[in-house]
């Protein structure tokens, strides 16, 4: 594969296109496979994966929009790209020598694919590897305005998918036809034009649900019923799906508290207008000459690293980020030194001090507030990136106080890589902070967590309370890190049943049941997909 | 807003001589950044075919916040969700695509930063975007 220049802060990951070597096979380690009739299984002999790429069963045609040349694809087949994805897995796959080298005869090439992962489990006894996906490129190549998404500007959180389900009103975007329509935070979504969201188990009747919750089209309009915060009263909303476009920053303010000023501000995700919007906000704060900092991540599933390095320099600042790495990228052990993807020699990830162009202009130098503790609001919806964050800090010693639920545990990262027209998402790397490390497969849990799932940081268990807006000091999360703020105490834990261990998640047994957004994962063959049985 | 006016570069320079090859003869003011001050129907879909030309014709879905507040108009993958609800790509290494919309003269000029070509924008209305705006 040809290697391509990277800047110093980014790897380009988008869909690499192999090219097909063709031609005679001078590798010798492939003598013994690669008879005159072609290509043969050995079990644990592997051909390099160029020798496989982009020879296809249907080969495309013309012109591809991510390199504006020609497909690579020459006619091949079934077996050729199970080959190549075989060899592939073996080069870059994390847990490459956990994988059973299985015959490919019998396997279809999307079965194929599923099985080339690793079958361990981790110490909490779920499955080590969550995260292998595949879908189709022209699904995958698809772009958008930063935060431009179809639907209705309301954020919501599933706290049950299955009945007696509840969905619940996380946050509205400002201006958006929710917020228009004056739903608020902690509102229960209980039906959709007329259908029963908490205990239909009709599948039509989900199909609506699913339809109206992850609209797809905006051709049609949706009645939410809504049960409003703390009554039992309910009313009718009509929404129609259109563009929105989120902020990734919200509530941006100060508390004062008896001793000193704390900084509050939501950050909903890693996205390109991140960059301006975090800068303003950090202004804001640093003006205000806050005293410590609570970051509510709680929604943030991640995005671009490149925010989350910006981020927690601008919380600990110059002194404490300098010469110092953000975040390491580790490969498998075939591959110490060198990104196995682009060919380039491993770089770490520096503290970024300074614009980069995503919405903020190109070295305009970033605030900071110079912090050496930080408060971080997280749920399980809290990842990967956001996950960076708490990791990164943690590797120059500022303290990250955790309150809330455990994080969702993904250090992982891959190249989606194209071949024959699919993507393939297979986890090639790990993010290890200055320290070196990396191992929270299974999240950060705070220290009073009922159930023992991640890595253990300080601070208080608390679950997510929708009976108060996000940044109100009453909010359980929020008012619990402000008095371990004053005394290092917790509220008693909230249950168990708050926190839903994520083995028993994915062990629901009604998961035809279940609520899901099914807008990229009809293009995802993954076998942990479930699908209604007339889908 | 808050924005600051970036400095012109020499990416600007290249594209007042190809605002000048478009524009023929006239003789017409440097590129300034600049954001768009209305935006019909017509501008939209235009914006949104110009984007998608200048990045190989790909799917590009965008809003009609677009270039409303900003000259940066910053492009990303759409985001997909997996089966347990969480980001498929939750580790972002890829750089945006970002766009700037830059105004020479009375044309609107859309580019594309990574490649630096551009398209001029015949249905937009835009205007300079002021410093500290």
């Amino acid at each position: 594969m040809k290697p391509f220049r990277i800047p110093i802060y980014f790897v380009i990951s988008s869909s690499l296109f192999l090219s097909a070597c063709g031609g005679s096979d001078s590798d010798s380690s492939s003598s013994t496979l690669v008879p005159s009739e072609g290509p043969i299984w050995v079990q644990g002999q592997f051909i390099e994966d160029s020798r496989f790429a982009a020879q296809c069963e249907t080969p495309r045609v013309g012109i591809d929009p991510q390199t504006g040349r020609t497909y690579p694809d020459l006619l091949g087949s079934a077996f050729d790209e199970k080959m190549w994805m075989r060899s592939w897995s073996n080069n870059t796959y994390l847990w490459y020598d956990e994988v059973v080298d299985r015959d490919p005869a019998g396997f279809t090439v999307a079965n194929y694919f599923e099985q080339l992962k690793t079958n361990e489990l981790d110490a909490n006894g779920a499955a080590k590897d969550n995260f292998h996906f595949q879908m189709p490129t022209v699904d995958w190549q698809a772009q958008s305005q930063s935060g431009t998404q179809l639907g209705y500007g309301m954020e919501f959180k599933i706290v049950a998918a299955t009945p007696p389900r509840k969905i619940v009103v996380a946050y509205t975007e400002p201006d958006s036809p929710a917020a228009l329509a004056s739903v608020v935070r902690g509102e229960e979504i209980i039906a959709i034009n007329g259908v029963d969201a908490v205990s239909t188990i009709d599948g039509a009747e989900i199909n609506v649900l699913n339809s109206a919750l992850f609209p797809s089209d905006d051709s049609q309009s949706y009645t939410f019923t809504l049960k409003e915060v703390g009554s039992t009263a309910t009313r009718n909303v009509v929404l129609t799906p259109q563009a929105v476009t989120s902020s990734p920053v919200h509530n941006v303010k100060t508390i004062q508290t008896t001793s000193g000023k704390v900084g509050y501000f939501q950050f909903n995700s890693h996205i390109a207008t991140a960059e301006l919007a975090l800068k303003n906000a950090f202004d804001t704060l640093q003006a205000e000459n806050v005293d410590d900092l609570v970051l509510d991540v709680r929604y943030n599933g991640g995005g671009l690293l490149a925010i989350a390095s910006q981020l927690s320099y601008m919380v600990a600042g110059d002194q404490q980020t300098s010469n110092k790495i953000f975040e390491t990228t580790s490969f498998n052990d075939k591959h110490p030194t060198v990104n196995p993807v682009t060919g380039q020699t491993l770089q770490p990830f520096p503290f970024i001090d300074e614009g980069i162009g995503f919405s903020l202009t190109e070295r305009t130098p970033l605030p900071s507030l110079n912090l050496n503790r930080i408060f971080i609001l997280s749920t399980d919806n809290t990842c990967s990136a956001s996950e960076a964050i708490i990791n990164g800090l943690r590797g120059i010693d500022v303290e990250v106080i955790l309150i809330g639920g455990t994080t969702c545990g993904k250090p992982y990262g891959f190249y989606p890589t194209d071949n024959c027209g699919t993507t393939y998402f297979t986890i090639q790397f790990q993010g290890q902070n200055h320290k070196e490390f990396g191992d929270y497969a299974s999240g950060f849990s705070p220290m009073t967590m009922p159930v023992t799932e991640g890595v253990r940081v300080p601070g208080c268990a608390v679950a997510d309370d929708f009976s108060h807006k996000l940044g109100d000091p009453a909010e359980h999360m929020l008012a619990s890190a402000l008095q371990y703020r004053i005394d290092t105490t917790c509220p008693s834990p909230t249950g168990a049943k708050a926190f839903i261990s994520r083995s028993a998640q994915q062990n629901t047994s009604d998961a035809n049941l279940a609520l899901e957004d099914r807008r990229a994962q009809t293009k995802i063959n993954s076998n942990r997909l479930v699908y209604l049985p007339n889908k | 807003m808050s924005e600051q006016t970036p400095k012109i570069t020499a990416k600007l320079s290249i594209l007042a001589a190809l605002t000048i090859g478009m524009m023929g003869c006239q003789l017409i003011q440097a590129p300034e950044p600049a954001h768009m001050s209305a935006i019909t129907q017509k501008a939209y879909t235009e914006l949104q075919q110009s984007v998608s030309q200048l990045m190989g014709g790909q799917r590009v879905y965008i809003g009609n916040s677009a270039f409303q507040n900003s000259h940066i108009l910053a492009i990303e993958r759409e985001p997909k969700v997996g089966p347990d609800g969480h980001l498929l790509q939750g580790r972002v290494m890829e750089k945006p695509t970002i766009f700037h919309l830059l105004k020479a003269s009375e044309t609107c000029i859309l580019i594309n930063t990574k490649t630096n070509e551009s398209i001029a924008l015949l249905h937009a209305q835009c205007q300079i975007t002021k410093r500290d705006e």
